[in-house]
């Protein structure tokens, strides 16, 4: 598939791209900037799923990673109201561990891209070009992964992403604030001398019914 | 793909986007007038026959006026939003079948693609249109550019979920993700019948996701003046504005193809090569009229209602509804 002309000119534009907005997503001292980088990083990989016939997750990754999570994080960003991060040194002690798993990354990199014809034989995974078209699309064959091969770490990944789901709502919810919400005046008899502060205690109110 | 292939894929995009462009004054003269008889007013009268004018004199004015921009704005994000916006919506109309396949010399399908994960590009590309509002209204440097734009972006991902199941409930039915399977699937039946609940759950999150009244919050003009378009002028702020009647006239298509059997009906008498096309066109025509009357008739929600209509009224019914198809669709195979 990858040795006619317009699968070999949209690689060389996509990956370039992808790289590129990548590159500028971690240079942008601007969080907004950073996530919109973010965007089009995800678009073009979804044209390199395409380009490789795997339409479904193509369109998955756009509309989960950038029509949800990333939303969400601009969503954030405006909530804040971050125009730009301080202009102070980034280096933390992290770069002690991130200098070498970058290069073991790019060694890795290096010997996947120079040995391809041996490894890319050696890997075939499941679902080679013939299988998917036995069973009728990249769709049909990762449905066949997901609910036949692996249905049991499948249904565990759901029931762990439910548990982590509830775990977060439970742990973002103030529960005074939330008694207040729903009847401030009986709130505010029940326990006179615990809430000092006041306004600022019903201040999250309307936001939080809001949301 | 020979030069004859080339060619057809050519004019269908041309005609996409020719549709697109021009699209939205003819709309805009048929929502004024409809909205006027509504309220026992005239409506645009003056330009051309009974105002037949007024919105291509409209259209004329933006494209001379002023194109201002924000001094403090952000200026690459203010230039790319009002392209944000109309990218996705033109490109998820590539998917919609506008009538059957045609002997034409060859045969034709009057559609730009078949993608065999059709109805889920659209559900991308609807979920990326968010990205316009939102880049729109950070970027204006206006408190209420930036309140619209918070609006959207919890609307329009919060509705998508609605909008997701009551397409997955189609798609069950179907046995298909292609449109034009789903079209075919309808041939017996079509799916307004056995899935009144996910059309219904469609229609809403079809009006939520075009911000149209009554979920016009994002542009709330009481309020918000206009929301996140409101430093807008000019061409630019045209941009946003064909955008919306192209999404209202996506959607519309969309309805008429999941729940409505898009192209299918009688074959009309003396035109049957382009009885499809009119059946579509028809069914396209009646949602667009419901959105008039729905702005005409209906006041605004106020922001919490509409959260709380969706995520405990709307998301529960969806996901019941989507247990009952997969339930009945075991049921029957």
């Amino acid at each position: 598939m990858a040795d006619n002309l317009e699968t070999t000119v949209a690689f060389w534009y996509l990956a370039i791209a992808a790289v590129g907005a990548g590159a500028l997503m971690l240079v942008a001292r601007n969080p907004v900037h950073s996530a919109i980088s973010l965007v089009i990083v995800i678009f073009h990989v979804a044209g390199l799923f395409v380009i490789l016939g795997a339409g479904f997750l193509a369109v998955a990754q756009i509309a989960i990673y950038a029509g949800a999570i990333v939303v969400l994080f601009l969503f954030t960003l405006m909530m804040l109201d971050m125009r730009r991060l301080p202009n102070e040194r980034v280096t933390h002690r992290q770069i002690w561990l991130g200098i070498p798993l970058g290069i073991l990354l790019a060694i890795e990199g290096v010997v996947v891209s120079v040995g391809t014809p041996e490894i890319s034989a050696s890997i075939k995974g499941t679902f080679p070009p013939a299988t998917i078209s036995e069973l009728g699309g990249s769709t049909q064959a990762l449905a066949v992964a997901l609910f036949n091969d692996f249905t049991l770490p499948f249904l565990g990944a759901s029931v762990l992403l439910t548990a982590a789901t509830i775990g977060a709502i439970v742990l973002a919810r103030r529960v005074e604030s939330h008694e207040q919400a729903d009847f401030p005046q009986a709130a505010k008899e029940s326990s006179p001398v615990e809430t000092p502060a006041e306004p600022s205690s019903a201040e999250p109110v309307p936001e939080e019914s809001a949301r | 793909m020979d030069f004859w292939a080339w060619l057809i894929l050519i004019t269908k995009v041309l005609a996409i986007f020719v549709l697109f462009a021009l699209g939205a004054i003819p709309l805009v003269l048929l929502e004024r007038w409809v909205l006027g008889r509504m309220q026992s007013r005239y409506g645009p009268h003056r330009v051309g026959w009974r105002g037949s004018l007024q919105s291509a004199a409209d259209g004329l004015k933006l494209g001379i006026k002023e194109d201002m921009i924000p001094e403090k704005s952000d200026k690459g994000v203010y230039w790319f939003a009002p392209v944000m916006m109309v990218m996705p919506a033109m490109a998820a109309w590539a998917i919609v079948p506008f009538g059957p396949e045609v002997e034409m010399g060859r045969t034709i399908g009057l559609w730009v693609a078949d993608l065999n994960v059709g109805i889920l590009f659209f559900l991308a590309m609807g979920s990326l249109g968010v990205y316009g509002v939102v880049m729109s209204g950070w970027s204006s440097n206006s408190k209420y550019a930036h309140l619209g734009a918070l609006r959207s972006s919890a609307q329009v991902i919060s509705y998508e979920l609605v909008m997701g199941l009551a397409v997955l409930a189609v798609i069950i039915y179907a046995g298909s993700l292609s449109l034009i399977d789903i079209v075919n699937a309808q041939a017996g039946l079509w799916f307004i019948v056995p899935q009144l609940i996910g059309f219904l759950l469609f229609v809403f999150a079809a009006v939520a996701e075009t911000n149209r009244a009554p979920f016009d919050l994002p542009e709330a003009e009481s309020e918000l003046v206009a929301g996140f378009h409101v430093e807008y002028s000019g061409m630019r702020w045209a941009f946003f504005f064909m955008a919306e009647y192209a999404n209202m006239l996506l959607m519309a298509a969309l309805v008429a193809t999941l729940f409505l059997g898009g192209w299918r009906g009688w074959t009309i008498p003396g035109l049957e090569a382009l009885s499809g096309v009119i059946w579509f066109l028809l069914k396209v025509a009646l949602f667009m009229f419901g959105f008039f009357l729905l702005r005409a008739t209906q006041p605004r929600f106020r922001y919490d209602q509409l959260m709380n209509f969706c995520w405990k009224i709307l998301i529960p019914i969806g996901v019941v509804n989507l247990l009952i198809a997969a339930g009945l669709r075991m049921a029957w195979s």
